[in-house]
Protein backbone atom coordinates (compact mmCIF):
# COMPACT_ATOMS: atom_id res chain seq x y z
CA UNK A 1 0.00 0.00 0.00
CA UNK A 2 1.36 3.36 -1.03
CA UNK A 3 2.31 5.85 2.41
CA UNK A 4 0.16 8.45 0.92
CA UNK A 5 -3.05 6.46 0.93
CA UNK A 6 -4.93 6.42 4.64
CA UNK A 7 -5.72 3.35 5.82
CA UNK A 8 -9.29 2.53 6.88
CA UNK A 9 -8.03 2.83 10.91
CA UNK A 10 -6.97 6.90 10.19
CA UNK A 11 -9.97 7.20 8.44
CA UNK A 12 -12.41 5.94 11.07
CA UNK A 13 -10.10 7.66 13.40
CA UNK A 14 -10.96 10.72 11.47
CA UNK A 15 -15.02 9.97 11.54
CA UNK A 16 -14.47 9.84 15.07
CA UNK A 17 -13.46 13.36 15.41
CA UNK A 18 -16.85 14.45 13.45
CA UNK A 19 -15.18 14.21 9.81
CA UNK A 20 -18.40 13.18 8.32
CA UNK A 21 -17.14 13.24 4.76
CA UNK A 22 -14.85 10.59 5.91
CA UNK A 23 -17.34 8.26 6.68
CA UNK A 24 -18.03 8.02 2.71
CA UNK A 25 -14.54 6.81 2.24
CA UNK A 26 -15.46 3.92 4.44
CA UNK A 27 -18.66 3.38 2.29
CA UNK A 28 -16.58 3.30 -0.52
CA UNK A 29 -14.05 0.79 0.62
CA UNK A 30 -16.77 -1.71 2.38
CA UNK A 31 -20.27 -1.17 0.26
CA UNK A 32 -19.04 -4.07 -2.15
CA UNK A 33 -17.32 -5.99 -0.07
CA UNK A 34 -20.68 -5.82 2.48
CA UNK A 35 -22.91 -6.48 -0.82
CA UNK A 36 -20.83 -9.52 -1.73
CA UNK A 37 -20.37 -11.27 1.96
CA UNK A 38 -24.20 -10.72 2.29
CA UNK A 39 -25.59 -12.15 -0.81
CA UNK A 40 -23.94 -15.23 0.69
CA UNK A 41 -26.25 -15.26 3.06
CA UNK A 42 -29.61 -13.63 1.32
CA UNK A 43 -30.46 -14.05 -2.07
CA UNK A 44 -33.33 -11.34 -2.15
CA UNK A 45 -31.06 -7.99 -3.51
CA UNK A 46 -33.39 -5.52 -2.30
CA UNK A 47 -32.60 -7.66 1.78
CA UNK A 48 -29.19 -7.41 0.43
CA UNK A 49 -29.07 -3.26 -0.25
CA UNK A 50 -31.37 -2.83 3.18
CA UNK A 51 -29.22 -4.76 5.68
CA UNK A 52 -25.83 -3.52 3.96
CA UNK A 53 -26.95 0.36 4.74
CA UNK A 54 -27.96 -0.70 7.82
CA UNK A 55 -24.54 -2.40 8.79
CA UNK A 56 -23.12 1.33 7.63
CA UNK A 57 -25.59 3.02 9.70
CA UNK A 58 -25.16 0.61 13.00
CA UNK A 59 -20.99 1.34 12.15
CA UNK A 60 -21.84 4.84 12.34
CA UNK A 61 -23.58 5.13 15.76
CA UNK A 62 -21.20 2.69 16.86
CA UNK A 63 -17.88 4.38 15.23
CA UNK A 64 -16.60 5.64 19.06
CA UNK A 65 -16.38 2.07 20.73
CA UNK A 66 -13.98 1.27 17.67
CA UNK A 67 -10.45 1.25 18.64
CA UNK A 68 -8.21 2.63 16.12
CA UNK A 69 -5.28 0.88 17.36
CA UNK A 70 -7.20 -2.62 15.94
CA UNK A 71 -7.95 -3.65 12.62
CA UNK A 72 -11.00 -1.81 10.95
CA UNK A 73 -12.12 -4.66 8.77
CA UNK A 74 -12.71 -7.57 11.75
CA UNK A 75 -14.65 -4.97 13.45
CA UNK A 76 -17.15 -3.71 10.90
CA UNK A 77 -17.23 -7.57 9.58
CA UNK A 78 -18.78 -8.55 13.12
CA UNK A 79 -21.35 -5.78 13.00
CA UNK A 80 -22.08 -7.35 9.26
CA UNK A 81 -22.07 -10.72 10.70
CA UNK A 82 -24.33 -9.81 13.58
CA UNK A 83 -26.89 -7.68 11.28
CA UNK A 84 -26.93 -11.17 8.81
CA UNK A 85 -27.38 -13.27 11.53
CA UNK A 86 -30.38 -11.80 12.88
CA UNK A 87 -32.13 -11.55 9.87
CA UNK A 88 -31.31 -15.13 9.11
CA UNK A 89 -32.85 -15.58 12.86
CA UNK A 90 -36.05 -13.67 12.32
CA UNK A 91 -36.59 -15.51 9.40
CA UNK A 92 -35.70 -18.83 11.13
CA UNK A 93 -34.24 -20.08 7.96
CA UNK A 94 -31.32 -20.95 9.45
CA UNK A 95 -30.16 -21.61 13.46
CA UNK A 96 -27.11 -20.30 14.53
CA UNK A 97 -26.68 -21.55 18.33
CA UNK A 98 -24.64 -19.61 20.99
CA UNK A 99 -22.78 -22.73 21.83
CA UNK A 100 -21.90 -24.85 18.66
CA UNK A 101 -20.54 -28.03 19.43
CA UNK A 102 -17.01 -27.73 17.48
CA UNK A 103 -16.50 -24.47 19.95
CA UNK A 104 -16.97 -26.39 23.47
CA UNK A 105 -14.11 -28.96 23.37
CA UNK A 106 -10.31 -27.94 22.41
CA UNK A 107 -9.37 -29.17 19.10
CA UNK A 108 -5.70 -29.02 17.28
CA UNK A 109 -6.00 -27.74 13.87
CA UNK A 110 -4.39 -30.10 10.78
CA UNK A 111 -0.98 -28.17 9.80
CA UNK A 112 -1.57 -26.78 6.15
CA UNK A 113 0.16 -29.42 3.56
CA UNK A 114 2.33 -28.21 0.75
CA UNK A 115 0.21 -29.01 -1.85
CA UNK A 116 -2.38 -26.20 -0.48
CA UNK A 117 -1.89 -23.43 -2.85
CA UNK A 118 -3.02 -25.66 -5.49
CA UNK A 119 -5.72 -27.31 -3.48
CA UNK A 120 -6.86 -23.84 -2.56
CA UNK A 121 -6.97 -22.49 -6.33
CA UNK A 122 -8.80 -24.76 -7.32
CA UNK A 123 -11.26 -24.79 -4.70
CA UNK A 124 -11.93 -21.11 -5.08
CA UNK A 125 -13.79 -22.08 -8.53
CA UNK A 126 -15.08 -24.34 -7.11
CA UNK A 127 -16.47 -22.74 -3.94
CA UNK A 128 -18.25 -20.24 -6.25
CA UNK A 129 -20.19 -22.64 -7.91
CA UNK A 130 -20.90 -24.79 -4.79
CA UNK A 131 -21.05 -22.97 -2.13
CA UNK A 132 -24.62 -22.09 -1.78
CA UNK A 133 -24.42 -26.21 -0.88
CA UNK A 134 -22.79 -25.66 2.53
CA UNK A 135 -24.05 -25.39 5.76
CA UNK A 136 -24.37 -21.91 6.70
CA UNK A 137 -21.54 -22.21 9.54
CA UNK A 138 -18.88 -23.65 7.25
CA UNK A 139 -19.92 -21.04 4.05
CA UNK A 140 -18.98 -18.20 6.68
CA UNK A 141 -15.50 -19.17 7.56
CA UNK A 142 -14.40 -19.84 3.76
CA UNK A 143 -16.22 -16.80 2.30
CA UNK A 144 -13.95 -14.44 5.17
CA UNK A 145 -11.12 -16.32 3.94
CA UNK A 146 -11.43 -16.41 0.29
CA UNK A 147 -13.27 -13.85 -0.49
CA UNK A 148 -12.67 -11.30 1.99
CA UNK A 149 -9.19 -12.22 2.89
CA UNK A 150 -9.22 -12.25 6.62
CA UNK A 151 -7.05 -13.95 8.78
CA UNK A 152 -8.14 -16.94 10.54
CA UNK A 153 -7.83 -14.60 14.22
CA UNK A 154 -9.32 -12.04 12.06
CA UNK A 155 -12.36 -14.30 11.04
CA UNK A 156 -12.52 -15.78 15.25
CA UNK A 157 -12.99 -12.10 15.85
CA UNK A 158 -15.64 -11.57 13.91
CA UNK A 159 -17.56 -15.02 14.49
CA UNK A 160 -16.51 -14.96 18.33
CA UNK A 161 -15.36 -18.14 17.90
CA UNK A 162 -11.82 -20.16 18.72
CA UNK A 163 -9.61 -19.93 16.18
CA UNK A 164 -9.11 -23.51 16.48
CA UNK A 165 -12.50 -23.76 15.17
CA UNK A 166 -12.34 -21.72 12.73
CA UNK A 167 -9.45 -24.29 11.23
CA UNK A 168 -12.09 -27.19 11.99
CA UNK A 169 -14.80 -25.50 10.19
CA UNK A 170 -12.51 -24.54 7.27
CA UNK A 171 -10.81 -28.12 6.88
CA UNK A 172 -14.51 -29.90 7.13
CA UNK A 173 -16.10 -27.20 4.95
CA UNK A 174 -13.39 -28.01 2.25
CA UNK A 175 -14.19 -31.71 2.75
CA UNK A 176 -18.03 -31.08 2.54
CA UNK A 177 -17.21 -28.92 -0.84
CA UNK A 178 -14.88 -31.59 -2.20
CA UNK A 179 -17.77 -34.08 -1.93
CA UNK A 180 -20.42 -31.84 -2.88
CA UNK A 181 -17.90 -31.25 -6.70
CA UNK A 182 -17.39 -35.10 -6.65
CA UNK A 183 -21.22 -35.92 -6.60
CA UNK A 184 -21.94 -33.23 -9.36
CA UNK A 185 -19.12 -34.79 -11.86
CA UNK A 186 -19.87 -38.31 -11.63
CA UNK A 187 -23.81 -37.57 -11.71
CA UNK A 188 -24.53 -39.38 -14.81
CA UNK A 189 -25.49 -36.77 -17.63
CA UNK A 190 -29.16 -37.67 -19.26
CA UNK B 1 -24.08 2.89 -5.70
CA UNK B 2 -23.74 6.70 -5.20
CA UNK B 3 -27.02 7.24 -4.00
CA UNK B 4 -26.36 4.83 -1.41
CA UNK B 5 -23.29 6.82 -0.01
CA UNK B 6 -25.07 9.90 -0.21
CA UNK B 7 -28.63 9.00 1.17
CA UNK B 8 -26.28 7.95 4.74
CA UNK B 9 -23.84 11.16 4.25
CA UNK B 10 -27.28 13.13 4.23
CA UNK B 11 -28.95 11.71 6.94
CA UNK B 12 -25.47 12.13 8.97
CA UNK B 13 -25.64 16.04 7.80
CA UNK B 14 -29.39 16.19 9.13
CA UNK B 15 -28.57 15.10 12.42
CA UNK B 16 -30.99 11.62 11.86
CA UNK B 17 -27.71 9.54 12.12
CA UNK B 18 -26.02 10.23 15.50
CA UNK B 19 -22.70 8.97 16.61
CA UNK B 20 -23.38 7.65 20.70
CA UNK B 21 -20.90 9.35 22.60
CA UNK B 22 -17.50 7.41 24.25
CA UNK B 23 -19.05 8.03 27.74
CA UNK B 24 -22.14 5.62 26.45
CA UNK B 25 -19.83 2.91 25.76
CA UNK B 26 -17.64 3.37 28.75
CA UNK B 27 -20.97 2.94 31.04
CA UNK B 28 -21.88 -0.38 28.99
CA UNK B 29 -18.64 -1.47 29.48
CA UNK B 30 -18.83 -0.92 33.38
CA UNK B 31 -22.53 -2.62 33.61
CA UNK B 32 -21.29 -5.06 31.80
CA UNK B 33 -17.99 -5.54 34.15
CA UNK B 34 -20.36 -5.01 37.23
CA UNK B 35 -23.04 -7.83 36.14
CA UNK B 36 -19.43 -10.37 35.83
CA UNK B 37 -18.71 -9.34 39.56
CA UNK B 38 -22.37 -9.37 40.72
CA UNK B 39 -22.84 -12.53 39.23
CA UNK B 40 -19.91 -14.14 40.35
CA UNK B 41 -20.36 -13.05 43.90
CA UNK B 42 -24.24 -14.43 43.61
CA UNK B 43 -22.37 -17.67 42.29
CA UNK B 44 -19.72 -17.77 45.05
CA UNK B 45 -22.47 -16.82 47.88
CA UNK B 46 -25.01 -19.45 46.83
CA UNK B 47 -22.32 -22.08 46.80
CA UNK B 48 -21.32 -21.46 50.11
CA UNK B 49 -24.54 -21.33 51.05
CA UNK B 50 -25.18 -25.06 49.91
CA UNK B 51 -22.41 -25.71 51.82
CA UNK B 52 -23.79 -24.09 54.96
CA UNK B 53 -26.94 -25.75 54.75
CA UNK B 54 -25.51 -29.33 54.24
CA UNK B 55 -23.57 -28.91 57.31
CA UNK B 56 -25.66 -27.24 59.47
CA UNK B 57 -28.88 -29.83 58.52
CA UNK B 58 -25.89 -32.62 58.78
CA UNK B 59 -26.56 -33.83 55.15
CA UNK B 60 -22.93 -32.82 54.14
CA UNK B 61 -21.80 -35.56 55.98
CA UNK B 62 -24.77 -38.45 54.97
CA UNK B 63 -22.61 -39.77 51.51
CA UNK B 64 -19.91 -41.70 54.13
CA UNK B 65 -22.66 -44.12 54.80
CA UNK B 66 -23.34 -45.72 51.38
CA UNK B 67 -25.96 -45.51 48.98
CA UNK B 68 -28.58 -45.13 52.11
CA UNK B 69 -26.48 -41.67 53.46
CA UNK B 70 -26.31 -40.59 49.47
CA UNK B 71 -29.95 -40.36 49.04
CA UNK B 72 -30.22 -38.56 52.21
CA UNK B 73 -27.94 -36.04 51.40
CA UNK B 74 -29.97 -35.90 47.70
CA UNK B 75 -33.04 -35.45 49.78
CA UNK B 76 -31.81 -33.18 51.97
CA UNK B 77 -30.10 -31.13 49.33
CA UNK B 78 -31.38 -27.70 48.71
CA UNK B 79 -32.54 -27.99 45.55
CA UNK B 80 -34.20 -24.09 44.84
CA UNK B 81 -30.78 -22.86 46.00
CA UNK B 82 -28.87 -25.00 43.99
CA UNK B 83 -31.12 -24.00 40.40
CA UNK B 84 -30.18 -20.62 41.27
CA UNK B 85 -26.25 -21.32 41.23
CA UNK B 86 -26.56 -22.84 37.93
CA UNK B 87 -28.62 -20.09 36.72
CA UNK B 88 -26.24 -17.31 37.93
CA UNK B 89 -23.22 -19.53 36.61
CA UNK B 90 -25.13 -19.80 32.94
CA UNK B 91 -25.22 -15.88 33.19
CA UNK B 92 -21.82 -15.51 34.03
CA UNK B 93 -20.32 -17.63 31.68
CA UNK B 94 -22.69 -15.36 28.62
CA UNK B 95 -21.07 -12.23 30.17
CA UNK B 96 -17.85 -13.55 29.98
CA UNK B 97 -18.46 -14.73 26.34
CA UNK B 98 -18.09 -11.41 25.12
CA UNK B 99 -14.58 -10.63 26.12
CA UNK B 100 -11.86 -11.86 23.80
CA UNK B 101 -9.97 -14.00 26.56
CA UNK B 102 -13.38 -16.39 26.81
CA UNK B 103 -14.39 -16.46 23.24
CA UNK B 104 -10.65 -16.88 21.37
CA UNK B 105 -11.04 -20.40 23.70
CA UNK B 106 -12.87 -23.14 23.53
CA UNK B 107 -15.95 -23.22 25.21
CA UNK B 108 -14.97 -26.15 28.06
CA UNK B 109 -12.13 -23.83 29.04
CA UNK B 110 -14.37 -21.17 29.92
CA UNK B 111 -16.86 -23.68 31.83
CA UNK B 112 -14.11 -25.23 33.55
CA UNK B 113 -12.00 -21.17 34.40
CA UNK B 114 -15.54 -19.93 35.55
CA UNK B 115 -16.89 -23.05 37.56
CA UNK B 116 -12.72 -23.23 38.97
CA UNK B 117 -13.34 -19.57 40.40
CA UNK B 118 -16.70 -20.36 41.96
CA UNK B 119 -15.40 -23.33 43.76
CA UNK B 120 -12.54 -21.50 45.06
CA UNK B 121 -14.56 -18.47 45.81
CA UNK B 122 -17.31 -21.04 47.60
CA UNK B 123 -14.37 -22.76 49.57
CA UNK B 124 -12.53 -19.54 50.80
CA UNK B 125 -15.69 -18.01 51.92
CA UNK B 126 -16.41 -21.72 53.76
CA UNK B 127 -12.93 -21.45 55.44
CA UNK B 128 -13.40 -17.88 56.59
CA UNK B 129 -16.82 -19.39 58.06
CA UNK B 130 -18.50 -16.26 56.22
CA UNK B 131 -21.85 -17.94 56.67
CA UNK B 132 -21.70 -19.22 60.23
CA UNK B 133 -21.01 -15.71 61.28
CA UNK B 134 -23.94 -13.78 58.79
CA UNK B 135 -26.20 -16.51 60.66
CA UNK B 136 -24.92 -14.90 64.33
CA UNK B 137 -25.52 -11.41 63.01
CA UNK B 138 -28.98 -11.54 61.48
CA UNK B 139 -30.41 -13.29 64.27
CA UNK B 140 -28.61 -10.68 66.47
CA UNK B 141 -30.07 -7.59 64.42
CA UNK B 142 -32.90 -10.14 63.19
CA UNK B 143 -32.62 -8.81 59.20
CA UNK B 144 -36.04 -9.61 57.51
CA UNK B 145 -36.13 -11.79 55.06
CA UNK B 146 -32.25 -12.89 55.53
CA UNK B 147 -32.30 -14.31 58.76
CA UNK B 148 -35.04 -16.70 58.57
CA UNK B 149 -33.87 -18.02 55.58
CA UNK B 150 -30.74 -18.56 57.40
CA UNK B 151 -32.98 -20.01 60.26
CA UNK B 152 -34.77 -22.19 58.11
CA UNK B 153 -31.18 -23.67 56.66
CA UNK B 154 -30.65 -25.58 60.62
CA UNK B 155 -33.80 -27.28 59.65
CA UNK B 156 -32.31 -31.22 59.67
CA UNK B 157 -34.21 -33.78 58.06
CA UNK B 158 -36.13 -36.18 60.23
CA UNK B 159 -33.54 -38.73 59.57
CA UNK B 160 -30.74 -37.03 60.86
CA UNK B 161 -30.86 -36.03 64.52
CA UNK B 162 -28.24 -33.87 66.33
CA UNK B 163 -27.34 -33.78 70.44
CA UNK B 164 -25.91 -35.10 73.44
CA UNK B 165 -25.92 -38.97 74.84
CA UNK B 166 -28.53 -38.93 77.79
CA UNK B 167 -27.66 -42.64 78.59
CA UNK B 168 -26.89 -45.79 76.94
CA UNK B 169 -28.95 -48.16 76.35
CA UNK B 170 -28.26 -52.37 75.50
CA UNK B 171 -28.08 -51.85 71.59
CA UNK B 172 -27.65 -48.04 71.17
CA UNK B 173 -28.85 -44.66 73.52
CA UNK B 174 -31.42 -42.36 74.19
CA UNK B 175 -29.89 -38.68 72.52
CA UNK B 176 -31.47 -35.67 74.05
CA UNK B 177 -31.50 -33.33 70.76
CA UNK B 178 -30.90 -29.82 70.61
CA UNK B 179 -34.50 -28.92 71.64
CA UNK B 180 -34.87 -31.34 74.66
CA UNK B 181 -36.54 -34.30 72.59
CA UNK B 182 -35.31 -37.93 73.42
CA UNK B 183 -34.91 -40.30 70.39
CA UNK B 184 -33.97 -43.47 71.07
CA UNK B 185 -31.21 -44.58 68.71
CA UNK B 186 -30.60 -48.41 68.18
CA UNK B 187 -27.40 -49.51 66.54
CA UNK B 188 -27.50 -52.18 63.50
CA UNK B 189 -24.77 -54.58 62.72
CA UNK B 190 -22.99 -52.06 60.12
CA UNK B 191 -23.99 -48.70 61.62
CA UNK B 192 -20.53 -46.71 61.44
CA UNK B 193 -19.49 -45.38 64.55
CA UNK B 194 -16.84 -42.55 64.42
CA UNK B 195 -13.94 -43.50 66.98
CA UNK B 196 -14.49 -40.26 69.38
CA UNK B 197 -18.61 -40.68 68.99
CA UNK B 198 -18.53 -41.32 73.07
CA UNK B 199 -16.25 -39.05 74.27
CA UNK B 200 -17.61 -37.19 76.99
CA UNK B 201 -19.79 -33.63 76.66
CA UNK B 202 -19.18 -33.36 72.71
CA UNK B 203 -22.23 -33.30 70.54
CA UNK B 204 -22.61 -36.03 67.45
CA UNK B 205 -24.81 -36.87 64.94
CA UNK B 206 -27.07 -39.64 63.96
CA UNK B 207 -27.81 -40.58 60.49
CA UNK B 208 -30.73 -43.41 59.68
CA UNK B 209 -34.17 -44.64 59.48
CA UNK B 210 -36.73 -42.52 61.62
CA UNK B 211 -39.51 -44.06 62.90
CA UNK B 212 -41.99 -42.05 65.53
CA UNK B 213 -38.99 -41.62 68.49
CA UNK B 214 -36.61 -44.19 67.26
CA UNK B 215 -33.72 -43.85 64.47
CA UNK B 216 -32.52 -47.03 63.44
CA UNK B 217 -28.90 -45.66 62.72
CA UNK B 218 -26.48 -45.91 59.77
CA UNK B 219 -23.49 -43.79 61.07
CA UNK B 220 -22.84 -41.65 64.33
CA UNK B 221 -20.16 -38.95 64.43
CA UNK B 222 -19.13 -35.90 66.30
CA UNK B 223 -20.94 -32.46 65.78
CA UNK B 224 -18.04 -30.04 63.92
CA UNK B 225 -17.32 -27.77 66.67
CA UNK B 226 -17.85 -24.68 64.81
CA UNK B 227 -21.23 -25.42 63.92
CA UNK B 228 -22.12 -26.31 68.22
CA UNK B 229 -20.37 -23.20 68.81
CA UNK B 230 -22.57 -21.00 66.27
CA UNK B 231 -25.31 -22.85 68.01
CA UNK B 232 -24.76 -22.17 71.32
CA UNK B 233 -23.59 -18.63 70.22
CA UNK B 234 -27.14 -17.72 68.84
CA UNK B 235 -28.96 -19.36 71.87
CA UNK B 236 -26.99 -17.51 74.26
CA UNK B 237 -27.96 -14.27 71.41
CA UNK B 238 -31.52 -15.17 71.92
CA UNK B 239 -31.61 -15.11 76.02
CA UNK B 240 -29.72 -11.94 76.22
CA UNK B 241 -32.47 -10.43 73.59
CA UNK B 242 -35.44 -11.77 75.78
CA UNK B 243 -33.72 -10.20 78.85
Amino acid sequence: MPDNVESDEEIASKVQSGDVEAFGEIINRYQDKLRRYARHFLSAEHEVEDLVQDVFSKAYINLRSFDSDRRFSPWIYRIAHNTFVNEIRRKSRYGFNFIDADTILPILAAPETSDADAINSELDAELKIHLAALPPKYREVLVLFYFESLSYQEIAAVLKIPQSTVGVRMNRGRTKLREIYDQEINKPTS
Amino acid sequence: MTDFKQQLIDKIKEGDLEMKPRWHFVVQTAFFLAGIILSALIVVYLLSFITFVLQQNGAWFAPGYGWQGLMLFLLASPWIIIGFSFLFLGLLVILAHRYSFCYERPFLYTLLGVCSIALMGAYLAERAEFHPRMHVFLNQNNVPGLAPMYKKAETRPAAIAAGTISSFTENGFMLKTESDEMIRIVFKQNTKLAPEWKNEGINIMVFGNRASNTIIAIGVRPEREFLKTNRQQRATNTVETRR
